[in-house]
């Protein structure tokens, strides 16, 4: 509904909360809004930590780190990041599967033939390697090998991407000495009050506990799982997931890094949920996602010390309790909430610091210029709602498609999964056919990593592979899995790679 | 794997071509030939590089077999209150951003302030092109300025069919259909008779001589009149004959029968016409292709959907595409055909969206989603998926002065005297760009 209230510049946006959501947030505006035009605050308490856990990206934070003009190597320098070219799933099929889901294409095209068909008919000439064998990405992985795809001999392939391992509490640091340098000014506090204003019942300003106000003309809810703003006062409305993603804790803690750093997470499946295992530079990232009707937070937290090797001494973060699920609307009134309090599934996948980023891109292009914005709003709450729930059906399909015995992963099997998983499964399974969207996140090598990796094999092949025998597909592949391996070959180790571009921290 | 097209037609014979990069389908094409009632030239959208790029059609070769050009843009004319005026648009980006700041946003800021006389169009590459009747080729390279910009096609329908009859000579070809038996894997009916549902005319076409200034020009003109839009096309090599599709507004059934009464209209248009047609069709929210039990059915009612912006040739590379990303082994695939079919529907219906959007101007709509939210917020619905880029709806939509109505807040951040530079930097590095062709 269009807002009854007259129209007013929007001339100060007040952001609440300061963990990766908040300062990613102020560090984006601050590069694409001029501090004399508008001003921008950020309200955070040194009292109210931050979850700061995600350490995992994907790529497309690279376009985030380049929008803001950030150099790669002081990126990863302040955050003491690592290279991560994909994830590595153990037990997720059954208690001995082990597969990868790279930032890469499978394979390579043969007239226009998706490679997948070909693997599928070399298969039936007697080939017996898995799929996720046929991608740099992965082949590099296991090898813990990397190098920039450009830096590669032009014959050899190029065809992978790759994201970072970081510290979330140094890069929230490093993005609030961005911001501060670009003008956002940090008001140190706690929210006591939320003042309104009528007639349209928009937020005009925040009350702190040292008795400052902060006032706005937009504000962003960046105060976590709390919601404070989006939900506590505007009750926007939280779709529960819960009985579709059965995982609702967490606990997180950091161990030393024994080996090199290898160039991908690790997600490692247990009776009730997994573990993750992230290598920084000088340390490691570990925790246990868990669903607490099956685990108990003692065993959880027993269970990860002793997967680790750690003493009871190591600090802890968590248990840290979510429910997966997504506010209907993001931005309601002149709120708009970003980061866990718009939402949140689990740590699979590492989409949380995306899901971030696509708010803050999809702001940034539909951001008013007054308080008229209902069109805008209504529009940003539409590609908000598409992109969440093609990330939940990408993080479903993990528990639902599993082999194990456990009572959790029995339970995840009989889920009654969305109806547009479901379509997208049984397409797969009958016809080898995966259905793309020109957006959202998830794209046809990442369905085939998990549906192959998890046991599901098409039963049928393209008519057009046809054009090749089985024998001549196999021929065809066994010549990429050549040049793959000839690619790799040539590559550094991945802590070589990290010292040889000067990011490695001495 | 044996497939049998049915229908000896430009949708057959496009499909007949994709098939044919695979040797081991047998493809046969039944049925007396039929010119589906096509208009002798078309206009293809950009999107026809998918279907050469899936039939393996080099550019090169269609241009040395086919009778085609280029199409830069559109050229809209019209006449508001004994004012005429031209609107061009074309399948191009416009000046180019200062960071976060999109060039129609700094443009729509200056025009506010009326600090710009200038039209948005003279800003796309491709428009200059098209207004100087020159064309260069587009870049890849992204820090190219031809980068910026791509191009349809204007095609010659004879000469298209009768190069695709040529280029697959291994197409067998029966007059009559043979009994569907078991004989043939897939069957591939493009010649579905128009289904029982009414039928209301949509359009007339016809040819007439092309005058001068028009032939061989690297746009489409589209005239508002009385009946409707009046679009013209025209090819240098097609006997100096204009193609003229008459996209009615509203045509009465009775009339639609009367080639008198017809006659008459295309009389007021031109005294010189040929090849009068009048095409009947459904309403575009009905789904005329899907895979059936039997055979994959594609109406000829769609493929012959007028438009101002699409053609029959638009709609059958939509269809072919789609095929091919969903092909089936067997007729019986029906899992197959809610996915085809909702795939199909959605990429025809993001064209009739973009034909809607100049009627919609034209009615001075006041309920269109997409208009609304430009005005209020610059911004262009994003819907999935989408054939038309935002930047093609941006210039249509700013080429009738329908402009964000709010400065952006990137816009009022920076002065009024460094926008004006900015876009005279961009009008004189086109300028000498287009000088250079």
């Amino acid at each position: 509904m269009q807002s009854v209230s007259r129209p007013k510049l929007i001339k100060n946006i007040v952001i609440l909360g300061g963990g990766t959501a908040g300062w990613m947030t102020a560090a984006a505006l601050s590069k694409a809004l001029k501090p004399d035009n508008i001003q921008i605050k950020l309200v955070e308490s040194e009292q109210i930590g931050t979850v700061g856990v995600g350490e995992a990206t994907i790529p497309h934070i690279r376009t985030f780190n380049s929008l803001l003009g950030i150099s790669e190597s002081e990126f990863m320098q302040a955050t003491e990041a690592t290279f991560k070219l994909g994830i590595q799933f153990k037990g997720w099929g059954n208690k001995d599967s082990d597969y990868f889901h790279p930032f890469s294409d499978f394979g390579e095209a043969y007239q226009q033939i998706n490679f997948q068909n070909l693997y599928l008919k070399a298969k039936q000439a007697g080939l017996k390697l898995p799929f996720d064998n046929f991608s740099t990405a992965i082949a590099a992985s296991r090898e813990k090998k990397f190098c920039f795809a450009q830096n590669l001999p032009p014959p050899l392939l190029n065809n992978y991407s790759y994201a970072y391992h970081l510290n979330a509490t140094a890069y929230a640091r490093f993005l609030r000495q961005y911001s501060e340098q670009r003008g956002v000014k940090r008001v140190e506090g706690k929210v006591t009050a939320i003042k309104t204003k009528l007639p349209d019942g928009d937020i005009c300003s925040l009350t702190l506990d040292n008795g400052k106000t902060v006032a706005g003309e937009l504000f962003i809810d960046c105060s976590g799982f709390r919601a404070l703003l989006i939900g506590q006062l505007l009750k926007s409305d939280y779709q529960d997931w819960s009985h579709w993603l059965k995982c609702d804790s967490a606990i997180a803690i950091q161990s030393p890094l024994h080996s090199s750093p290898h160039p991908y997470t690790q997600a490692i499946a247990h009776q009730a949920g997994w573990y993750w295992h992230i290598p920084l530079q000088t340390r490691c990232g570990n925790g246990i996602v868990y669903s607490s009707q099956y685990l108990s937070d003692q065993q959880a937290l027993v269970q990860l010390q002793a997967k680790i090797g750690l003493s009871k001494n190591a600090r802890i973060n968590g248990p840290i309790r979510f429910r997966p699920g997504v506010r209907q609307r993001a931005w309601v009134k002149n709120c708009i909430a970003i980061g866990l309090s718009s939402g949140f599934l689990e740590p699979l996948e590492s989409t949380s610091i995306h899901l971030i980023q696509a708010s803050i891109f999809k702001l940034i292009e539909l951001m008013p210029a007054d308080n008229q914005f209902a069109l805008a709003r209504a529009e940003y709450n539409r590609l908000i709602n598409y992109e969440y729930n093609t990330v939940r059906d990408f993080i479903i399909l993990h528990y639902y498609l599993n082999q194990r015995k456990e009572a959790f992963w029995q339970d995840c099997q009989s889920i009654d999964i969305p109806d547009s998983l479901k379509h997208k499964i049984e397409t797969f399974k009958l016809t080898g056919i995966l259905t793309e969207n020109q957006q959202g996140l998830f794209f046809k090598p990442s369905w085939q990593s998990v549906l192959f990796g998890q046991g599901l094999t098409p039963k049928q092949t393209d008519p057009r592979a046809d054009l090749m025998t089985n024998q001549q597909a196999l021929d065809f592949v066994l010549r990429y899995l050549d040049k793959q391996d000839e690619t790799v070959r040539q590559m550094p180790g991945h802590d070589c790679w990290l010292n040889q571009i000067g990011v490695m921290r001495q | 794997m044996k497939i049998l097209i049915l229908g000896n037609n430009l949708a057959a014979w496009m499909t007949a071509k994709a098939l044919s990069v695979y040797s081991h389908f047998e493809v046969t094409i039944a049925g007396k030939k039929s010119s589906n009632n096509l208009p002798a030239i078309q206009s293809a959208l950009p999107y026809f590089d998918e279907y050469l790029k899936l039939a393996q059609i080099p550019k090169n070769e269609f241009t040395q077999q086919v009778i085609n050009q280029p199409l830069l843009a559109h050229q809209v004319m019209t006449n508001i209150n004994n004012a005429s005026q031209q609107h061009w648009f074309a399948f191009s980006e416009y000046g180019a951003p200062l960071g976060p700041l999109e060039f129609h946003q700094a443009f729509a800021r200056l025009k506010h302030n009326r600090w710009v006389k200038d039209d948005f169009c003279n800003y796309s590459l491709a428009v200059l092109q098209a207004k100087h009747g020159k064309y260069q080729v587009s870049s890849k390279n992204p820090n190219s300025a031809y980068s910026t910009y791509v191009n349809g096609y204007i095609i010659d329908t004879a000469s298209f069919i009768h190069y695709l009859q040529m280029s697959c000579p291994k197409v067998k070809q029966l007059d009559a259909i043979p009994p569907l038996t078991a004989a043939h894997d897939l069957i591939i009916n493009c010649s579905i008779a128009p289904s029982k549902m009414p039928l209301t005319a949509n359009s007339i076409s016809w040819l007439e001589p092309s005058c001068q200034k028009f032939t061989g020009q690297y746009h489409k003109t589209i005239e508002m009149t009385a009946h409707g839009l009046l679009s013209k096309l025209a090819l240098p090599d097609n006997k100096n004959m204009s193609q003229c599709q008459l996209t009615l507004n509203h045509l009465p059934d009775a009339l639609s029968d009367d080639q008198t009464a017809i006659n008459r209209i295309v009389a007021q248009y031109t005294q010189q016409a040929s090849d009068i047609r009048v095409s009947k069709q459904l309403t575009p929210a009905e789904n005329q292709a899907f895979y059936r039990a039997s055979h994959i059915a594609f109406d000829v009612q769609w493929q012959q959907l007028k438009s101002w912006s699409y053609s029959a040739i638009d709609t059958i590379s939509v269809f072919i595409v789609n095929l091919f990303e969903h092909f089936p082994r067997r007729n019986d695939n029906q899992k197959l055909n809610s996915i085809f079919t909702e795939h199909y529907t959605k990429q025809i219906q993001s064209l009739q969206r973009y034909d809607q959007l100049l009627h919609a101007i034209f009615s001075k709509e006041t309920n269109n989603n997409s208009i609304n939210l430009f005005k209020e917020s610059g911004r262009i619905l994003q819907l999935d998926p989408d054939l038309i880029k935002p930047d093609w709806i941006i210039g249509l939509l700013m080429s009738f002065d329908i402009i964000p109505a709010k400065c952006s807040p990137y816009a009022n951040q920076l002065t009024e005297a460094q926008l004006v530079s900015h876009c005279e930097k961009i009008k004189s590095v086109f300028n000498q760009k287009v000088k250079n062709i």
